[in-house]
């Protein structure tokens, strides 16, 4: 059977059906609270096999959905919030956190970028690998400063959040670390979002730490992206 | 009775986390607002030339406002919950990129994946101890300095 007849869906379609699938799995997730039923996941794959059956092309689905896409300027913005309302903590312990984004930021880099190289992946998706531990709307805007593909970043940046998870737990059972900070630090810089979740599962210290470090690692990627550019020539 | 009262609950719950789960966002004045500080702040940065995006920027700005005493955090603390909270349906968008980029389901995603587990491995590992043993130095400097 074609399917032809279906590339003349409105682009509204897509927007439609992206929120429907997103309140779906945001739904199942409330009632099964487990790593595979994150919504970050499940609405992805659910989007991806929509569009696959119907045979959209990426174009015409980002004509019906940038407009969602845009939403992620403000809500970068909004990230002002949370350090705002952790101020005190952050005054207080700010060389930990330095100590714990810049080490993670410099690694996270450069591990990155040799690994890629040493697989023999093109240059183009070298640099949109490079930012894949910090958060998406940040992972984003780097990779698109350093001549990396936008949209690969969101992908691999997602799947570092989903498998970092799984990872850090893992990690955690081996590592001699018992600082609310090192385990904080270990989710909000490995795993960003669905790390810092992760991470609220072992206390409310761990969590924020996590989140923290998660924001101001996007930070301090953002700002350093000229020099990342600079030095990975 | 009791177990019957206590499915009840467990009920109850499971009901509450699953509106929850699908709750609309609220303060949709907020995030007007916040979605107006990100096109300010857009523009600014291109005006100025800044080697920052425009998000990065209004955050910044957002920011200084709210330690400066200037944004009462209350006025935007709804809205930012909800954008912050409901993220993922944004960047869903960026996400489709396998669509225009078949490769990604060969070899070359494949090996994507490599660099994402072998690299959150040595992120992880060596952040936690380096934060680890730095905490610990700072503890026992803080102790002898007592």
């Amino acid at each position: 059977m074609s399917l032809a007849y279906l590339h003349d869906l409105p682009p509204a379609f897509w927007g439609v059906a992206t929120l429907g699938l997103y309140g779906l799995a945001r739904l199942i997730y409330a009632r099964k609270r487990r790593w595979w039923s994150s919504p970050l996941l499940l609405a992805w794959l659910a989007c991806l096999a929509l569009a696959f059956t119907l045979q959209v092309s990426y174009a015409d689905y980002l004509r019906g959905t940038s407009w969602l896409l845009s939403l992620l300027g403000p809500a970068t913005v909004a990230f002002a919030l949370p350090i705002y309302e952790q101020r005190q903590f952050i005054r207080r312990h700010w060389p930990v956190l330095a100590v714990g984004v810049m080490a993670g930021s410099t690694i996270a880099i450069f591990s990155s970028w040799l690994l890629a190289k040493s697989f023999g992946l093109p240059p183009d998706l070298e640099r949109s690998l490079v930012p894949h531990s910090i958060t998406t709307p940040f992972a984003m805007t780097v990779a698109s400063g350093i001549g990396g593909i936008p949209q690969i970043a969101a992908v691999s940046t997602a799947v570092t959040g989903l498998l970092g998870a799984v990872i850090g737990d893992g990690l955690l059972k081996y590592l001699p670390v018992r600082s609310a900070f090192a385990r904080g630090s270990l989710f909000g810089m490995g795993a960003h979002g669905v790390g810092v979740a992760k991470a609220y599962e072992l206390g409310q210290e761990e969590g924020s730490i996590a989140g923290l470090v998660m924001i101001l690692a996007g930070l301090a990627n953002v700002a350093a992206a000229p020099v990342i550019a600079a030095v990975l020539i | 009775m009791t177990a019957a009262l206590t499915d009840l609950a467990q009920i109850k719950v499971k009901i509450a986390l699953a509106v929850n789960g699908i709750a609309p966002p609220k303060g949709w004045p907020q995030i007007g607002l916040l979605i107006a500080i990100w096109w300010g702040s857009d523009w600014l940065a291109r005006l100025t030339g800044l080697p920052m995006p425009g998000s990065a920027l209004g955050m910044i700005l957002f920011l200084l406002a709210l330690l400066s005493g200037w944004v009462n955090p209350a006025w935007l603390r709804q809205g930012s919950a909800s954008l912050l909270n409901h993220m993922l349906l944004f960047f869903i968008p960026a996400m489709m990129a396998p669509l225009g980029h078949r490769e990604l389901f060969g070899l070359v995603g494949l090996k994507i994946l490599g660099v994402i587990v072998v690299g959150t491995t040595i992120i992880m590992t060596t952040t936690a101890l380096i934060v680890e043993l730095y905490y610990r130095q700072r503890l026992k400097a803080a102790e002898a300095k007592s």
